[in-house]
């Protein structure tokens, strides 16, 4: 996800927030979420270096790096909470 | 017979009073008397409803871990709510969602006979010493205003006071009924004693009981002719006794459309109920004996029989726990043993039922539990379909090799599988949902049944989608044929690999697991889908697919794609975070449909090149 695309969220949900409309997301929760995504990228690490068909491998890795680009974009959030 | 007896019970009843109204004014103002407290009683039970979906549940869910918490949890409640009744028919609710265990359900009925004895004790000690009816009176006053605000929680107080207010004024009518009644009739004559006294008043106070719903206004009505010397204290003690009879037929009614665990608990009622009344009469001597000894000690006056039926109350429940609570497990192995384990007929629902309706939380539970038998059916049929054992999929280390290894066409007609194994249960799921709504509930509640609802239409849609590809799909892989086969195998395996992702997503422990597992597979369904249509039309061209395959082709690939996209959102709703903050971050983090392109290379062009 870009960062024009999350700081976008951020604001909508700022707004929200302030309209009573949302609940109020506190840095535990996003390292909640952070824990999940690196608990899964170390399930796949393990996976990967199992496997050594050409396909699988290029779709681990792929999935790897979504999981590993949606724990940065958490950990932008975090810091931004 | 069954449906006789209803059918005459309504005119008897009706019958009774009119002669009881024709041959006594007096009997007028007892019977409004109880009317009034029974009304109290069903705006207690309203008022209550309007705390559930929060601190009611979360106590039952926390307060039920032993034997000795469940019990004084029953204790507590009944005494808080003045209703064994209720606290019956809400424990049987989550029972049946799984809330609770039987052992705790169980518990907490014992807990709920005592707590009902409070109700002997405050009417006994309280409403026939002082005059109820100067409070009764401004509570009224007071709850109806409060009935009227906007905050649940405000109205749900209003309820109780209301409920308050209406179970005084019904015992002050009863009392100055039978004080009235006192001069005209003496009801002592028909006073019996003996077995035979025992015995009849026993089955009448059962009898009063059933009809009225209520062990408390039984008893009430029981204390206050006592008090006014309509009956003796022997017959008011076996009266008392049928009372406890009685009163299990509100949770056999409750768990009539309760599943096999609500009707275990039922039985577990009758059972404890039934031996500690038949203790009481064998023993009835001693325990009399034990209630004169108990008030003389207390300070209770010799002739004060009102308070002394209170004693009796409480001593013969507290005995029948005493009895009850060392055979607990071999009552509770009992009960699995008389009442089986429904075998699942999977095309019903399972955990949906009237029983939990009212009650927030057991709903939100059961609606999780049912909409994942109905992915789960869901998903058998789409494997199915495409020729697929799950099974052996979940089992398979290389998917792509098994899909194409599993040519035998799976014996099934699609149509009927559909209509017999999800459209009646997905029907039935969304008739509950709609009863539900209706109904009184947190805003959470129904955010969260909205999002199940959608969680299973999305499964019923790519059930729905996979049926139209099922007979091209048999065709062109279940021998090689070039190219076509390896385009519809290409098809299956993307299936086959949501259907995989679905299935480690449910055997991961809900705190543990995040919708956000799911996003690179929503891009690859994007980009995939993107592709397929080139790639058909170089096929075309090129000589790899005929025409005609290939026509077929593209429109079972929109088919595929659109069961991926169904599959995954699905999963996305269904195993998405359900508390407030953390469904927040997930929202945040989660790519909208037009962040998910990208340029990665798609899998169909790769597989057939």
């Amino acid at each position: 996800m870009s960062m024009k695309d999350i700081s976008a969220k951020l604001e909508e949900y700022q707004k929200r927030l302030k309209q009573g409309k949302a609940k109020k997301v506190e840095p535990k929760h996003v390292q909640k979420i952070i824990d999940k995504l690196t608990r899964k990228e170390a399930d796949l690490i393990d996976e990967l270096a199992a496997t050594t068909k050409p396909g699988k491998r290029e779709r681990l890795e792929k999935k790897l790096e979504t999981l590993h680009s949606s724990r940065e974009t958490a950990t932008w959030l975090m810091e931004k909470l | 017979m069954n449906s006789l007896m209803k059918r005459l019970l309504l005119p008897v009843i009706l019958g009774f009073l009119v002669f009881g109204f024709w041959i006594s004014p007096d009997f007028q103002e007892i019977a409004a008397g109880v009317a009034i407290f029974l009304f109290g009683m069903l705006m207690l039970e309203d008022g209550f409803k309007l705390f559930s979906g929060g601190f009611l549940e979360r106590l039952l869910e926390r307060a039920t871990g032993s034997t000795l918490k469940s019990l004084s949890f029953g204790v507590l409640t009944t005494t808080i709510m003045q209703s064994s009744s209720l606290v019956s028919v809400i424990t049987i609710s989550f029972l049946s969602a799984g809330l609770i265990s039987l052992a705790a359900g169980v518990g907490i009925i014992f807990g709920a006979n005592i707590g009902t004895t409070t109700g002997a004790w405050l009417v006994a000690g309280f409403g026939l010493k002082v005059k109820i009816s100067a409070y009764a009176l401004p509570m009224l006053a007071v709850a109806i205003v409060l009935v009227f605000q906007r905050s649940k929680y405000l109205r749900g107080i209003g309820f109780v006071l209301a409920g308050l207010g209406f179970l005084f004024l019904g015992i002050h009518y009863m009392k100055e009924g039978f004080e009235a009644f006192k001069d005209q009739f003496d009801l002592t004559r028909f006073a019996m004693t003996g077995l035979a006294g025992l015995v009849v008043y026993t089955l009448v106070g059962a009898a009063a009981t059933v009809v009225m719903q209520s062990s408390h206004a039984t008893l009430v009505l029981i204390i206050t002719a006592l008090a006014a010397g309509q009956i003796s204290y022997e017959n008011a003690l076996a009266l008392a006794i049928g009372a406890n009879i009685g009163t299990t037929i509100t949770a056999i009614l409750g768990a009539m459309t309760a599943n096999y665990q609500g009707r275990r608990l039922a039985l577990a009622h009758l059972i404890f109920n039934v031996i500690t009344a038949g203790v009481a009469l064998v023993l009835i001597s001693p325990i009399r004996d034990a209630v004169d000894g108990v008030s003389a000690f207390v300070g209770i006056a010799e002739d004060d029989y009102a308070l002394k039926l209170a004693v009796f109350h409480t001593i013969f429940n507290t005995m029948g726990v005493a009895i009850m609570l060392p055979v607990m497990k071999r009552l509770l192995a009992f009960l699995e043993r008389t009442i089986k384990e429904d075998t699942p007929d999977i095309s019903q629902p399972i955990y949906i039922s009237e029983s939990i309706e009212g009650f927030p939380a057991a709903i939100e539970l059961a609606l999780f539990k049912e909409v994942g038998h109905l992915h789960d059916n869901a998903i058998e049929v789409i494997a199915h379909g495409l020729n697929l054992h799950r099974h052996e999929l979940y089992e398979a280390e290389d998917i792509e090799a098994y899909v194409a290894s599993a040519k035998r066409p799976f014996e099934m007609d699609i149509d009927e599988a559909y209509e017999t194994r999800i459209k009646v249960l997905y029907s039935a799921i969304v008739e509950f949902i709609t009863r539900v709504s209706s109904g009184r509930m947190p805003e959470e509640t129904v955010n969260r049944i909205h999002k199940l609802r959608e969680a299973a239409e999305r499964m019923v849609g790519a059930v729905k989608e996979v049926k139209h590809m099922r007979s091209n799909a048999t065709l062109y892989t279940s021998s090689d044929q070039g190219t076509v086969t390896e385009a519809y195998n290409t098809l299956r395996t993307e299936l086959a690999r949501i259907m995989v992702e679905y299935h480690k997503m449910a055997e991961t422990e809900p705190g543990d697991r995040s919708s956000l597992w799911l996003e690179e597979e929503r891009k690859r369904v994007k980009r995939d889908k993107r592709a397929t249509s080139d790639l058909v039309e170089t096929l075309i061209r090129s000589g790899g697919l005929s025409a005609h395959a290939g026509t077929s082709f593209s429109n079972d690939a929109g088919y595929a794609y659109r069961a991926m996209k169904d599959m995954l959102e699905a999963a996305r709703v269904y195993f998405a975070e359900v508390e407030g903050p953390m469904k927040e971050v997930e929202r945040l983090l989660a790519m909208d449909e037009d962040e998910l392109e990208d340029d990665a290379p798609d899998s169909m062009a790769q597989e057939l090149s």
